[in-house]
């Protein structure tokens, strides 16, 4: 879950980035799951924490998505420590992360965030262990090893959080349009 | 009266939610308080009812860091209630298992959390900048961590394949041989992680602690010993409720521990340092010796070198299990249900945690007792506060604010375990 104000980015964004030259095939073992031992060329991964209300509106998306998966996408879903994430964005050519926001905006706004473009994704405090989650792991993974080629940032504005709570209908809706909107990026990325 | 205020929102780099407020009056430090307000989970009430069987992977989701912790304190503590002895084998893969949790623990404490206050960062990101190899190698040695929970865990966070009586799955000969190129790389590594730690500048100060840790084992303890102190305590897991009590403070929601007419105690690396360096591998030792460690260790900042010993001894001893390793004929022993009171204490990374549970004939859960790590460590926290801040408090705020900080990661609280963000609030008046 992200919490942030306005520094979530601007929406629609591109990235005229070039591969980064450091990128590192994979060696050894890889992220646990489908496509071990080789590189991951798209991969998406939703984030977050399904028994927590809106917080599961990431892996959510990932579920859907994989009902509808174009060939080769790779999906994965995370609960939002940095490590395993570094890895997996040590390891993509391109990376689109879904994960819940907090930011003040109406529940189920959607924003895309290119993380090739924006430095400063918000550092935040929240259901992370140890205070290291998904802005930790992509501003570590920029500093290590550089960030995939396409490395996209959506996140869904959610309202409840607490244990066990359901999800809230307008983020669960958002969801829907999230996963025709990735099917059409992906299809093109 | 002098008043000054120091505020520190949030300390990051701590698992879960709470709050530190020093009083200076007059310059002089009058409290140091260690408030948690990180909710109740009523993990131990809402344990009562359900099977023996199924509490290992319930008390697992008390913590993403240590789940092997809550896992073994909890089979121990049951087997203890039924009456059950597991086979060598098991204890051996039960050993390999708390190995890989206490890699990844150590080594995410040490590189992510607790390095940056060395090395005058506010975290790993930043350190990351100017220090990238060091956040490199950290994550690479976690992840060697994982790959043993993986392995017997069946995954990386809350295994699932510790049952009572065993596992559910040994793995086979050829799959833990697999891990020992890793291992072996790790261990390198690891040498590398004390000279860079034992390095680090570190305040001169220590404490008079009690020491209480697993010990007299014959082995660096993990998961069987009696609970022993520095003060001559001798006691087995069955003995604790009569040697420790658990007290409200109203500005904590986790229980505080003490030892019975003794007060506050402390666990984690330090004690069991302390009081289990002889047993720790030769290459440990000597890693101990060249990370200038003596035979015991006062001082709580040191405590970052102590952890990567452990690490050491941990690759170590997973090494040592590994080529050691035969299969069991079967993966565990049958475990009849009978009632009755179960113990166990074991060693999480961040210190010695006790489960006690009550069975009835069923097997299922009476009542449980959970008593973890962060809740014994908070008087001795606390504690630590009062003794050292007093010698900072000329220091300028933000200074005094992040040493006072550091001082608390000492320890690796694990909040969220205890009861989740630590606000700091000074106020000098």
């Amino acid at each position: 879950m992200w919490v942030g104000g306005e520094g979530d980015g601007p929406p629609e964004q591109s990235s005229a980035r070039t591969p980064p030259p450091n990128l590192d095939p994979l060696r050894g073992s890889s992220p646990q799951g489908e496509g071990e031992d080789r590189v991951l060329h798209r991969l998406v991964i939703g984030i977050g924490n399904p028994d927590r209300g809106d917080d599961g509106v990431g892996r959510l998306v990932a579920q859907r998505l994989r009902g509808h998966r174009p060939p080769d996408i790779h999906i994965e879903e995370q609960d939002g420590g940095a490590a395993p994430l570094i890895e997996y964005l040590r390891n993509a050519d391109r990376v689109w992360l879904i994960d819940a926001a907090v930011s003040g905006a109406p529940p189920g706004t959607i924003r895309r965030t290119d993380c090739n473009v924006t430095d400063a994704l918000p550092m935040r405090t929240g259901a992370s262990s140890h205070g290291l989650g998904v802005p930790e792991a992509v501003a570590l993974a920029r500093t290590l090893h550089g960030l995939p080629r396409v490395c996209m940032l959506y996140t869904v504005e959610g309202v409840i959080f607490a244990p066990g709570a359901g999800m809230t209908p307008a983020v669960s809706d958002a969801a829907d349009a999230l996963v025709a909107r990735l099917l059409n990026e992906l299809r093109s990325a | 009266m002098e008043r000054r205020t120091i505020k520190v929102d949030v300390l990051a780099r701590v698992e879960g939610e709470g709050a530190l407020r020093l009083v200076i009056e007059d310059g002089k430090l009058r409290e140091a308080e260690l408030r948690i307000f990180e909710p109740p989970r009523f993990f131990e009430a809402f344990l009562r009812g359900r099977s023996c069987m199924e509490v290992p992977d319930i008390t697992a989701r008390i913590c993403g860091i240590c789940p092997v912790a809550y896992q073994m304190s909890a089979v121990h503590a049951m087997e203890d209630a039924l009456g059950i002895a597991i086979t060598p084998e098991i204890r051996a893969l039960r050993r390999l298992l708390y190995c890989g949790e206490w890699i990844e623990s150590h080594v995410l404490h040490m590189y992510m959390l607790h390095a940056p206050d060395f090395l005058g960062y506010d975290g790993a990101v930043e350190m990351a900048k100017d220090h990238p190899d060091v956040v490199r190698d950290g994550l690479a040695l976690k992840k060697t961590g994982n790959e043993i929970l993986r392995l017997l865990g069946g995954r990386e966070i809350h295994p699932i394949n510790v049952r009572v009586g065993g596992f559910y799955r040994v793995p086979a000969k050829r799959e833990l041989r697999d891990l020992r190129e890793a291992l072996l790389r790790g261990r390198d590594a690891s040498l590398g992680t004390v000279k860079l730690v034992a390095g680090f500048e570190f305040p001169d100060v220590e404490r008079d602690y009690e020491f209480v840790s697993l010990g007299n084992a014959g082995e660096y303890p993990f998961n069987e010993g009696h609970v022993l102190s520095n003060k001559g305590l001798d006691i087995t897991p069955q003995q604790y409720d009569a040697h420790f009590e658990e007290f409200h403070v109203k500005r904590s929601n986790a229980l505080h521990s003490r030892h019975i007419g003794h007060g506050a105690y402390l666990t984690g690396p330090l004690a069991r340092y302390s009081l289990n360096a002889a047993l720790l591998s030769p290459l440990a030792q000597e890693a101990a010796k060249q990370g200038g460690l003596g035979p015991t260790c006062n001082n709580p900042f040191r405590s970052i070198v102590i952890r990567a010993v452990e690490v050491v001894y941990a690759f170590d001893e997973a090494l040592r299990i590994i080529d050691a390793y035969e299969p069991p004929d079967r993966p565990f022993v049958d475990a009849p249900m009978r009632a009755g009171v179960g113990y166990a204490c074991t060693e999480a990374p961040r210190g010695m945690l006790f489960h006690r549970y009550r069975l009835d004939t069923e097997g299922s859960v009476l009542d449980a007792k959970i008593v973890p790590p962060t809740s014994q460590n908070q008087p001795s926290i606390e504690a630590d506060l009062l003794d050292f801040a007093p010698r900072w408090l000329d220091l300028p705020d933000e200074r005094l604010g992040h040493l006072c900080e550091q001082a608390i990661r000492n320890h690796d609280p694990c909040i969220s375990c205890a009861t989740h963000f630590l606000k700091l609030d000074v106020v000098r008046e």
